[in-house]
């Protein structure tokens, strides 16, 4: 089952890295964030796998879009094109994998049989009760992430980029209650 | 009167710290002249009364004065010590300085340095009379440094001029090799008197009273140490009295402001050596050796200073001479007090003919600031001629002065050459050093002939013949004002009077003999006739004597008109060897600074190199980042 | 059903494949991607640790990643919004005005010369400068003697 993961995940990866619409690279990452979601369910963690299908794969990359979108030019971008060193950050990602992974094997976690799953109640009553006020937190830095969106978008004034200013509202206005989902 | 004394110093002291102020402030400047005037006339009428009052005799009154540092056990005390030598060489240092310092007004008039040149010259005065007064002998070296260092000021007075800074240096640097010398001198007595008494404190043992005190037990104990420390001092005062070989500074010091000149070469600075060797002679009666030694360098100094004044045609620059011919005279005194009997005696000589000389060197030199004065700043005796009639006061001033050095009785330098030649005489028939006395003795009498011609020939040169005045003089030549003369009269009274009266009354004596000793020496009649018989061929010489071309003259003449290459001896002995020890001294400072520098170039070099990493792309800091991050996880699992 | 291991591994897998992106992409929109992918992965970690330990916490941890990712984007973005009103592209590399101007010689950058540093002071001969006319006496006295 794991080499049926890795091979989509590779698939999906080498995707996201090497596909020369930006768009395309953005699709690649939902289906990449599909697959955690699914990694999720497998960990016994349903809801979570929910909330961020919802969140990640649906508003956030929406969003990205979006800005993706806007700022696409008819044809191709050399930017988009040319890959920074691929060989040399080939060699370091896959470095870091091996080394990851044979920490991983050399950790000898034996194998667990049935595990316990876990109900969205107790999630909900852990984060409203032992954890509330870091949830709280974290609505608060959303709310402030918001406005600081706003006042960055708006940095600049120019008649030209009116439209875009409009469009950068209406994503931070959109994007307040995407970050209340959580 | 003893609670005066510290009134000497201090006046002189408060007038340079006046003229100091003035100095830096934009009013007065034209009146800077006052508080020196009114600080040494001070001084020098409390020396005059001091003296007058003063019952005579050698005992030694000390005043105790400033503690200059007190820190536990240790206290440094400066206090006063007068006898009749300190006194005697005390009140010719006050008056000449303020017969100088008036004269000054007149001379230095409108020079920008105006105040600066009298606070120096009443700093001089002012360290001149500690380095008499000062009993131990630490303190007086402190001010014969002083001495030094306000020699140097005024002699570089005109620092803008390369000679006179070049002079300035010369003279402090030969002063300083000698000084050297006297240091040594110094700690060498230090140690002694430390090894044959315990019951003074480190600094009281150089006290004058203390070495005095233990002299004998120093003698008998340690003879060798002694006569090095004799001639260590001796190395000191020849260097600062200008004897060969170190009077090769005197002469250049003419490059300060003729006043200067007076004053050094007159009443203070050259005779502080000569003071040095009188109030330390207690301590040369036990070595006769160094006293040899000092009529040696006197009598060579002697017959050198005046061969080479001869030839010289600079006015300034004869005088310069005859003073270091003069001051060689003293040292001969001194070389006749081998026997300890009459070291007393010698000291008496040397004491007398430095107080006349003082009188009639000050007038000369100042009359020939007059000249100076008149002739636009040329004092070149090849280019004025016949002065006579242009400065007739001058004239008859330097006609005084001249007079007085050549040794013409009743002039004063007569009777003070008397008592030395006299001294000499006296011990020819020594069975011990007698032909040593009889070779001094004559060296000195031809020293006194060359005396006696350089002068007139001077003389003759400068204010005989046809009237010629060179173009800096301008139309009119004037006379020096009143303010310049009136010094210069009392000056010229001093010069006649000064050695008849003392020679006849013996009036020194008391302030320099035990009240014990039996009669001084006196030349016999011979001696007078001979000495007058010098003048009068010296005379005769000076007349016939001709003038030298620089190219077609004799090897010897060129040589004594080059002032016999000392210079450049010194030069090729001292400076050159110096010089390149300092050349090379250099070479391995630039060495080590390149070894230390190639190390320092190394992180630099090595910033240089790295800083071709800040790329400013975020892609590149974060792949440097990655890479580090890899190596660090791959150093965990090793 | 895959093993708490098989889950890391799988992980670790996406993050390096975040980071191959950030590293390779030009594209800023698409480095916050690889960003956001890194992100998960990580999040990942946490909910397997805490299913396997049959806690709770592994997944609040992972809500809690979810939000700071969530703001991460939306100032991100908007800085990306920003950034590109001033240059109209979305090169990362456009955006290098801190790197070194130029490689500088060594001599240029405040270095001192080797020959400079030691001109070692001499003792001046003559003080200052001549001016020989500002003193009274100073002037055009001969002087006959060489120093």
């Amino acid at each position: 089952m794991i080499y049926l993961f890795a091979a989509l995940l590779t698939l999906f990866g080498i995707g996201f890295i090497t596909f020369k619409q930006p768009v395309y690279s953005a699709l690649s990452f939902t289906a990449i964030v599909l697959v955690a979601c699914v990694l999720f369910v497998l960990s016994n963690s349903p809801f979570l796998a929910a909330a961020t299908m919802v969140v990640y794969a649906g508003a956030t990359i929406i969003v990205f879009l979006f800005v993706l979108m806007f700022a696409q030019r008819s044809k191709l971008q050399s930017y988009d094109v040319n890959l920074n060193r691929p060989i040399l950050t080939c060699f370091v990602g896959g470095g870091l994998l091996g080394l990851l992974i044979s920490g991983i094997r050399s950790m000898n976690i034996a194998p667990t049989e049935e595990l316990a799953s876990s109900k969205v109640a107790d999630l909900g009553k852990l984060m409203y009760s032992d954890y509330l006020w870091t949830v709280e937190l974290a609505g608060l830095l959303l709310l402030v992430a918001t406005i600081a969106a706003i006042v960055i978008a708006q940095e600049t004034k120019s008649d030209s980029m009116a439209k875009f200013e409009e469009l950068v509202k209406t994503r931070a206005e959109g994007r307040a209650p995407n970050g209340s989902n959580s | 009167m003893s609670n005066l004394v510290w009134l000497i110093p201090v006046a002189p002291l408060l007038a340079m710290l006046v003229g100091v102020v003035l100095c830096f402030s934009s009013r007065g400047r034209e009146s800077a002249h006052l508080p020196t005037w009114v600080g040494l006339l001070v001084a020098a009428v409390v020396c005059l009364m001091t003296l007058l009052g003063s019952e005579g005799g050698t005992t030694a009154v000390v005043t105790p004065g400033y503690t200059w540092l007190s820190v536990g056990s240790v206290t440094i005390p400066i206090s006063a010590r007068l006898d009749g030598v300190g006194l005697v060489q005390l009140t010719v240092v006050t008056c000449i300085s303020f017969l100088v310092a008036v004269y000054a007004q007149g001379y230095m008039k409108g020079d920008p340095g105006y105040p600066r040149f009298f606070a120096v010259l009443s700093a001089f005065v002012f360290s001149m009379v500690m380095l008499v007064i000062s009993s131990n002998l630490l303190v007086l070296y402190a001010f014969w440094e002083g001495v030094g260092l306000c020699s140097y000021l005024l002699i570089g007075f005109w620092y803008q001029r390369p000679s006179a800074a070049n002079a300035a240096m010369k003279a402090f640097l030969v002063n300083r090799l000698a000084d050297t010398a006297f240091l040594a001198g110094i700690l060498l007595l230090w140690h002694g008197v430390g090894k044959v008494t315990t019951s003074t404190t480190a600094f009281a043992r150089l006290d004058f009273d203390t070495i005095f005190n233990v002299l004998p037990a120093l003698a008998s104990e340690y003879p060798n140490l002694l006569s090095w420390v004799g001639f260590l001092l001796l190395v000191g005062a020849i260097g600062k009295s200008a004897q060969f070989p170190f009077h090769v500074w005197l002469p250049d010091a003419m490059e300060g402001p003729t006043p200067v000149s007076a004053l050094i070469h007159a009443a203070t600075m050259v005779t502080a050596g000569v003071y040095l060797l009188a109030r330390m002679s207690p301590l040369l009666s036990y070595t006769p050796e160094v006293l040899q030694l000092a009529g040696w360098l006197g009598a060579i100094t002697a017959v050198i200073g005046g061969s080479v004044a001869l030839f010289q045609d600079d006015l300034k620059r004869v005088l310069a001479y005859s003073t270091v011919s003069q001051l060689g005279l003293l040292f001969i005194a001194f070389g006749a007090g081998m026997n300890p009997e009459m070291l007393p005696f010698a000291v008496v000589a040397a004491m007398f003919h430095l107080l006349t000389h003082a009188f009639f060197k000050a007038l000369l030199f100042l009359t020939a600031g007059n000249v100076m004065h008149a002739m636009g700043d040329v004092i070149d005796m090849r280019k004025f001629s016949g002065l006579k009639s242009v400065l007739p006061a001058t004239h008859i001033l330097f006609l005084i002065g001249a007079l007085a050095l050549a040794g013409v009785p009743p002039l004063a330098g007569f009777w003070s050459k008397e008592s030395i030649f006299g001294l000499l005489a006296a011990q020819i028939k020594d069975p011990q050093h007698g032909s040593l006395f009889l070779t001094w003795l004559c060296m000195g009498l031809f020293s006194s002939l060359l005396t006696a011609t350089y002068t007139f020939r001077a003389y003759m040169r400068t204010f005989q013949g046809e009237v010629k005045t060179p173009a800096e003089a301008g139309d009119h030549p004037h006379e020096a004002t009143p303010v310049m003369l009136a010094p210069l009269y009392m000056l010229a009274a001093g010069s006649v009077v000064s050695g008849l009266v003392i020679y006849l009354t013996g009036w020194l004596d008391k302030f320099t003999l035990p009240p014990e000793t039996v009669e001084a020496p006196h030349g016999s009649w011979l001696l007078f006739v001979v000495s007058m018989v010098i003048v009068v061929a010296g005379y005769g010489l000076a007349r016939v004597f001709p003038t030298f071309d620089e190219k077609k003259s004799p090897a010897f003449v060129k040589a004594l008109a080059n002032r016999l290459y000392l210079d450049e001896l010194f030069y090729y002995l001292l400076v050159a060897p110096t010089q390149s020890l300092a050349n090379l001294v250099g070479a391995i400072d630039k060495f080590v600074d390149s070894l230390i520098r190639g190390v320092a170039h190394v992180p630099t070099a090595a910033g240089f190199q790295l800083r071709r990493m800040q790329s400013g792309i975020v892609s590149s800091y974060a792949l440097t980042m990655a890479v580090g991050i890899v190596l660090l996880v791959a150093l965990a699992f090793l | 059903m895959l093993q708490l291991n098989e889950i890391l591994m799988l992980s670790s897998g996406m993050f390096v494949l975040g980071l191959i992106g950030f590293l390779t992409r030009k594209n800023m929109i698409l480095m916050f991607l690889a960003v956001e992918l890194m992100l998960a992965a990580v999040a990942i970690n946490f909910v397997a640790f805490g299913s396997r330990l049959g806690l709770q916490q592994g997944q609040l941890f992972a809500v809690l990643i979810l939000t700071v990712a969530s703001c991460e984007a939306a100032i991100g973005l908007a800085l990306v919004v920003a950034m590109y009103k001033r240059k109209s592209t979305l090169d990362i590399s456009q955006w290098d005005s801190l790197h070194e101007v130029e490689p500088p010689k060594l001599a240029e950058s405040g270095e001192v010369e080797d020959d400079n540093i030691h001109d070692y002071p001499t003792l001046a001969p003559a003080g200052l400068a001549p001016n020989a006319q500002s003193t009274v006496k100073g002037g055009s006295r001969a002087a006959n003697e060489k120093a």
